[in-house]
């Protein structure tokens, strides 16, 4: 019998089916890894196995017998711990009180606690002294006194999303010896990774997700690099597709020189459409960050941008991640978002001439077809998609020479999606020089002309069209390192 | 939520507070005959005036989401200075240009902080609150300064065609602000960088300066105010405008402008501070005890809020 | 610090030549008020006069240093301490050093909370009320209608001078009525506002009595402004009423004496030192008020 069973576990968010139908088994004493590409459905079957999110059907077994957790905390009693950096650890107290947080007895005798956390951290190899405040590690160290916390809790499942890209080599190597420890101590462990060189150095077993369902799972003898990237792609089936246009001459060239990044040198031709490939804490955000004067410095077409109000002067705009905390102002109105960034160019003396400010929204909720199309009502009463489409005509409305964008798709809707592509493909034929920062490597591979794939901070490889995606998923997960 | 229902309530959460004052108004024309008389009404009006000025500044604070304790203050010494220079010779049109200036400062003195120190503006004007006070305290050196020439009791007690002077300094006040933040670019980047501040800066809205703006114009606002007191005192006082900042919030607040910033306006502050003040006077016409009117006063503020809350539960 | 504090406390300090009179320690709330300046003048006029060495303190209206202060004249072993406390609970745990080391306190316009008193010297609010009252009677010629405003709800002022007030009109002149009774909070631009609102709703008014001063001329502002004949009494005999009522503008002002008090205190305190008996429980002494009024108007 398993330690731990999945079966036929769905989800739905709204319209959106994220998982639909998935077993996932766990044994004690086994590294399994969950592996797909970004919606693919791990995050969220982690979550319910961690009790976070309640499932729409579907059951979980624990030992056997049904876990019904409502919620962290009592999925937590019954063994099944998710580790997350930050969230469930205290800053202001000591190393040993966070090992021992919620067994602490009401009377803490410091001594004797901390005599007991350094056996502990010993016995895991880890020098880290016990009576330091929690905020004085870095984070990495902190991450391990999280895992070292799963050994006081004795849990039976640890699941671990992502947990290396915030950790040095060095850090790494110790989470690695740890998690084998738990492994050894019969704990089952389900792992998240991008990183397949991760997943092939750690894993017993793996289970492809795509598109909410398995379509896999195999110890990892029986997998290669190239069958697990196979398995994330799947076949492709494309709603959209890019019209053929070739960039026009040279645009300019962006110098960018930011803490934690390799100097880079990014030459741009008119109508480019480059993609930033790369997994989270790459180094892709950063460099797009950079480019839009809003970290380190960066020179673009010879002149220093200092903030957004530089780039903006000089063609340059930023679709950021976020619409919702950093594109919009919810409580304004749809189309005086739209006219935030030209607020100079629609004002005579101070004032807003109301006739060419209505004119220029109105212009854009036609082109990119705004729903509903009432530029009266507040942004956030828009759906996703259409935010999205508010926050891009926003940006074009400053008629910029390039475009830079993170993640323009994310919780995008497929219909509005292919939408938008359309739209970005047809900005470019016209001219406009696209930066599209993803980790949707669909999105990379379908609508640029050449991707750079960011690691460690650095450019690690540059792809030229015809991109397959198969070739960016590779390089992306580290695949080829790997093989 | 269909259309229909939608806009019944956007309706409703817009025009909520305007209905709310009629029917305060409306019980009190029931309870007395007195209150709903010209001469009473205008009565109201001019004793809001105050208030109401300091609330507009204070609006335009807030919807940058920010907050100004320090408009008591400022009240206090702007209106000693203009009184103190009067009584010194100046001509009262010059000291009281000199006054309106002073507040400017003090806001600035109030929005660099903020702005470009990035220190959170409720301890900003809190500092701003004392230092002020204790200015006025030095110019003063604590005693009240009387003896203004006739343009102060002009200004505060004078009736030009039928309106006190007050009124009509607070009405053409309201619709400067008004204007100013419906209909410039300025007014647009306040909402902008109190709605998402994040937002406004990538947008290249120079968010220090709108903030820096607010802050003066709140300081504007209260010099204003500070020179009708003056001349309604026909004295300026040391401890002027003492507490002054609660009711100027509560009229804000009231008037349904949010405290996060970014949604609101200057024409619900007037309905709030028209509020504030239909209830001291309705409270004094029939003759309430003094312990009884903080507690109605209290619980009117929070029920206003109570209401606007349930007809705008769908924020976004 | 000033020099004549400096100089305070190196008589304190140094004792010496000063020893040969009796010393006796006043500690004041703040000299930073006229009232206390003169109050404090009040009492040295009074040492000199019974051959006292007074040592004045001035605690600047901080309850610490207030106490710092008294520490201070106990140390110096004075004979009697004189205490007008900045807070009347504050002032407690230094009354009770003083008790401890055997020295009789007496405490002058503001009481104490605690602790053993002698003597507490103050104006009679109650009786200021009745002043008042007894004016407005005679000049209303016993038939009238009146508005009360009041200070600060619970005060003692606002209730002790409401009480002397209305108590007056009830006993002995009951055909003059009070009308309307709302507070102001001692403050001037209230006194105005609620003023303007009385008006409104009050077609009859014939004289205003407010708890003090400020109120008062906040109220002659909107008496004036509507151009009604009303006469106005206020309270305390600011600088800026005593000016009003020689203008003819206010009616009358009832104001306390200071120097009295001062004088008084200093009195009480040279029996004491002179061997004279201290009272078990604290006696109460009230200095008289006088109505200030102007002869050249009418």
């Amino acid at each position: 019998m398993a330690l731990l069973e999945m079966r036929g576990v769905e989800k739905r968010f709204g319209g959106v089916e994220a998982l639909k139908g998935v077993d996932f088994a766990l044994e004690a004493g086994e590294i399994h890894a969950l592996v797909g590409e970004n919606g693919a459905g791990k995050s969220t079957l982690m979550k319910v196995l961690s009790g976070a999110l309640l499932p729409d059907a579907g059951t979980v077994l624990l030992d056997g017998r049904r876990l019904r957790a409502r919620g962290v905390a009592e999925a937590r009693r019954a063994g099944v711990v998710m580790v997350y950096q930050e969230l469930t650890l205290v800053p202001d107290l000591s190393v040993a009180e966070n090992l021992f947080l919620g067994r602490l007895p009401a009377l803490v005798r410091h001594r004797a606690l901390e005599r007991q956390a350094a056996a502990l951290l010993q016995g895991m190899g880890l020098s880290i002294p016990p009576e330091a405040p929690l905020r004085s590690l870095g984070a990495g160290e902190q991450q391990l006194v999280a895992v070292a916390r799963a050994f006081v809790q004795r849990a039976r499942v640890m699941i671990f999303d992502e947990p290396t890209a915030t950790l040095s080599a060095g850090e790494v190597e110790r989470l690695f010896e740890l998690i084998r420890r738990l492994r050894g101590e019969g704990v089952g462990v389900a792992y998240i990774s991008h990183r397949l060189e991760e997943i092939f150095e750690l894993a017993d077993r793996v289970t492809v997700l795509r598109d909410g369902e398995r379509v896999a799972t195999a110890p990892r003898s029986e997998l290669s690099p190239e069958r697990v990237v196979a398995l994330m792609v799947g076949r492709e089936v494309r709603a959209w597709r890019r019209a053929e246009h070739r960039p026009a001459g040279a645009l300019g060239t962006f110098e960018v020189e930011a803490e934690g990044l390799a100097s880079l040198q990014l030459e741009l031709r008119r109508g480019e459409v480059v993609g930033f490939g790369g997994v989270v804490g790459s180094g892709r955000s950063e460099a797009l960050q950079a480019m839009f004067g809003l970290r380190g410095r960066c020179r673009w077409r010879g002149r220093v941008l200092r903030g957004p109000r530089d780039a903006l002067a000089e063609g340059v705009f930023l679709v950021p991640p976020d619409r919702k905390t950093q594109g919009l102002v919810l409580a304004l109105a749809a189309g005086e978002n739209v006219a935030l960034a030209v607020l100079r160019r629609l004002q005579r003396l101070g004032v807003m001439v109301r006739a060419r400010e209505r004119s220029l929204v109105d212009g854009w909720f036609q082109r990119l077809s705004v729903r509903p199309a009432d530029p009266g009502k507040p942004a956030g009463t828009f759906s996703g998609g259409n935010q999205q489409k508010l926050v891009l005509a926003k940006g074009l409305a400053t008629a910029p020479a390039v475009l830079l964008m993170e993640e323009p798709t994310r919780g995008v809707d497929v219909a509005t999606r292919s939408e938008l592509y359309a739209l970005l493909d047809q900005l470019a034929a016209g001219g406009l020089s696209l930066v599209v920062s993803s980790s949707d490597t669909e999105e990379l591979s379908g609508l640029c002309d050449r991707v750079l794939v960011f690691r460690g901070g650095r450019v690690a490889a540059e792809l030229k069209a015809p991109l397959r995606r198969e070739e960016v998923v590779s390089h992306v997960t580290g695949a080829l390192e790997v093989a | 939520m269909s259309p229909a229902r939608w806009r019944w309530r956007d309706w409703l959460s817009r025009y909520g507070i305007a209905l709310a004052f009629l029917a305060l108004g409306s019980a009190l024309a029931l309870l007395t005959p007195r209150f709903l008389t010209a001469a009473n009404l205008l009565n109201v009006l001019r004793q809001i005036s105050v208030n109401a000025l300091l609330a507009f500044g204070m609006t335009v604070v807030i919807l940058g989401a920010g907050i100004d304790l320090s408009v008591g203050s400022v009240l206090a010494f702007s209106g000693a200075l203009a009184a103190g220079l009067s009584t010194a010779g100046w001509p009262a049109g010059l000291a009281m240009a000199a006054a309106l200036l002073l507040g400017g400062i003090m806001g600035l003195f109030n929005g660099v902080f903020v702005a470009y120190a990035r220190i959170a503006p409720f301890i900003v004007t809190l500092g701003g609150l004392t230092i002020f006070r204790g200015a006025t305290l030095v110019y003063t050196d604590g005693r009240p300064i009387t003896g203004l020439p006739g343009g102060f009791d002009a200004l505060g007690n004078g009736v030009a065609l039928g309106v006190p002077v007050p009124v009509w300094v607070m009405l053409a006040f309201l619709g400067l602000t008004h204007f100013l933040l419906r209909f410039t670019a300025l007014g647009r980047a306040v909402y902008a960088v109190g709605g998402n501040e994040e937002a406004a800066r990538l947008s290249g809205i120079p968010v220090a300066g709108t903030k820096l703006f607010a802050y003066a114009y709140s300081g504007l606002a209260s010099a204003l105010g500070a020179l009708v007191l003056t001349g309604r005192l026909n004295s300026a006082q040391p401890t002027a405008g003492s507490g002054y900042e609660l009711d100027a919030i509560a009229a804000v607040v009231v008037g349904g402008t949010s405290l996060f910033g970014g949604r609101g306006g200057v024409l619900g502050t007037f309905v709030g501070a028209l509020i504030i003040g239909v209830l001291n006077n309705g409270m004094n016409l029939l003759d309430v005890s003094a312990f009884y009117q903080q507690i109605v006063k209290g619980g009117v503020i929070l029920a206003a809020l109570l209401i606007d809350r349930l007809l705008s539960v769908r924020n976004d | 610090m000033r020099v004549r504090e400096l100089a305070a406390l190196a008589a304190v300090a140094l004792g010496g030549p000063a020893l040969a009179k009796d010393t006796v320690g006043l500690s004041v709330s703040t000299l930073n008020n006229p009232f206390f300046v003169t109050l404090r003048d009040g009492a040295r006029g009074a040492a000199q006069k019974a051959g006292l060495e007074l040592v004045v303190l001035d605690a600047q209206d901080k309850v610490d240093k207030q106490v710092a202060d008294v520490e201070d004249l106990i140390q110096k072993k004075v004979k009697v301490i004189l205490v007008n406390p900045t807070d009347s609970s504050a002032v407690v745990p230094a009354i009770k050093k003083a008790n401890a080391a055997g020295i009789p306190v007496i405490t002058v316009d503001r009481g104490a909370n605690g602790g053993t008193v002698a003597f507490h010297i103050a104006s009679d609010n109650v009786a200021g009320g009745r002043l008042a009252g007894d004016y407005v009677c005679k000049m209303l010629h016993g038939r009238g209608k009146v508005v009360e405003l009041e200070g600060i709800p619970g005060s003692s002022a606002a209730r002790d001078r409401g009480k002397g007030f209305n108590d007056h009109l009830a006993a002995g002149c009951t055909g003059v009525a009070v009308v309307a009774r709302q507070t102001a909070n001692f403050d001037r631009a209230q006194g105005l506002t609620v003023m303007e609102n009385v008006l409104q709703a009050q077609k009859e008014i014939d004289a205003v009595f407010a708890h003090n001063d400020e109120m008062a001329l906040g109220a002659l502002q909107a008496i004036k402004a509507s151009k009604r004949p009303i006469r106005v009494v206020g309270f305390d005999a600011t600088d800026d009423a005593v000016k009003s009522v020689n203008a003819c503008e206010m009616k009358a002002t009832v104001a306390q004496q200071p120097a009295e008090m001062g004088r008084l205190s200093v009195e009480k305190a040279a029996g004491v030192a002179k061997g004279g008996k201290v009272p078990e429980k604290t006696e109460f002494i009230a200095v008289a008020l006088r109505l200030v009024t102007s002869d050249k108007c009418r």
